[in-house]
């Protein structure tokens, strides 16, 4: 693929007035192995561990949108690739237990079928934006992230790799977590 | 030729804004039309250039021909320029972002915004994504919806 990618840490992106951001930096091979004990103890997750979707109501479920409109759309592999994304994704907010105060002030993700045949999940915050391309061909799925200058307008992006998912993930919620 | 401060986009519908308030990346999506079929091997996206209040009250009463609806009833994305003229800059756009002014009938304010049909999926689907994020100035809503 011709784009250019990036491979450095998204962690580094962050700004300087989050107070305990430090406290919930997640280990990528820890949410991969055992995430329900590694994160027990910490701040921003639910001590008892109680699956994120027991915890939220509907409406601070950032998967809401994505369940009500995944239908709707009728993107073939796209869609199915996107579906098994968000899937993956729901079951580490499941296993990281998000705390629900911090869950509160997350924006649904919002799902779009577009008329090249590919599907987009798009993660929209204030002073950075996420997404996640779906296309026919997996092989030219990508994910992006965006900031604005507050955040030292940096765009990082690569392939959607299915074997590097997870700590795809556990990364960005990382960023997320740290400047939301 | 010279190009005024901002431009603006038309919104079909809500689907288009995320809570009602910020542009979609979908709004300014790149679409190969058959109909669009260039010399210069672009994409386009229709704007409107913003070199006066005309520019607005045009867009937001525009009707289908079809159906005589009003077309953008969500309203109108305002863009900035001087910030499309940085994504223009970023090593991986240059030469395959730009924009144009082209009049059409009625419409004097119109032009679009063109991207090289030989652009990556990975790099549309970002560059999409950074209008909506770092060139959108403000909404404006469609006063002609009842």
């Amino acid at each position: 693929m011709e784009h250019t990618r990036f491979d450095y840490d998204i962690n580094n992106i962050k700004t300087d007035n989050k107070s305990d951001s430090e406290s919930f930096l997640i280990s990528v091979n820890d949410v991969v192995t055992n995430s329900t004990e590694m994160f027990a103890n910490s701040s921003l997750y639910n001590n008892d561990i109680v699956s994120y979707f027991q915890v939220l109501p509907s409406n601070i479920d950032i998967f809401r949108e994505i369940k009500e409109k995944i239908s709707g759309i009728n993107n073939g592999p796209a869609k199915e690739n996107a579906h098994n994304f968000a899937l993956e994704f729901q079951n580490i907010l499941i296993n990281l237990a998000v705390r629900n105060d911090i869950a509160n002030k997350l924006p649904p993700i919002s799902i779009q079928g577009l008329d090249d045949n590919s599907v987009l999940l798009e993660w929209a915050f204030k002073d950075f934006r996420i997404g996640f391309s779906f296309e026919a061909n997996n092989d030219d799925s990508s994910w992006f992230l965006l900031t604005k200058k507050e955040l030292k307008a940096v765009d990082v992006s690569g392939s959607l790799n299915a074997d590097e998912t997870k700590s795809l993930i556990v990364n960005i919620l990382n960023f997320v977590l740290r400047n939301t | 030729m010279e190009y005024p401060e901002e431009l603006i986009k038309g919104v079909p519908n809500n689907t288009f804004l995320i809570d009602n308030e910020f542009p979609s990346a979908t709004l300014f999506e790149f679409q190969d039309r058959a109909r669009t079929q260039r010399a210069d091997d672009c994409t386009e996206e229709s704007i409107n250039w913003m070199d006066d209040e005309g520019a607005i009250s045009l867009l937001l009463q525009q009707r289908k021909e079809a159906t005589g609806e009003i077309q953008f009833k969500a309203g109108a994305i305002v863009l900035s320029r001087d910030k499309i003229d940085s994504l223009r800059a970023k090593l991986i756009l240059k030469n395959r972002f730009s924009y144009e002014r082209r009049e059409t009938d009625g419409n004097a304010y119109h032009g679009n915004l063109l991207l090289k049909k030989d652009t990556p999926i990975a790099i549309k689907k970002m560059l999409v994504s950074y209008i909506a994020l770092e060139c959108f100035v403000s909404l404006i809503p469609n006063d002609n919806i009842a």
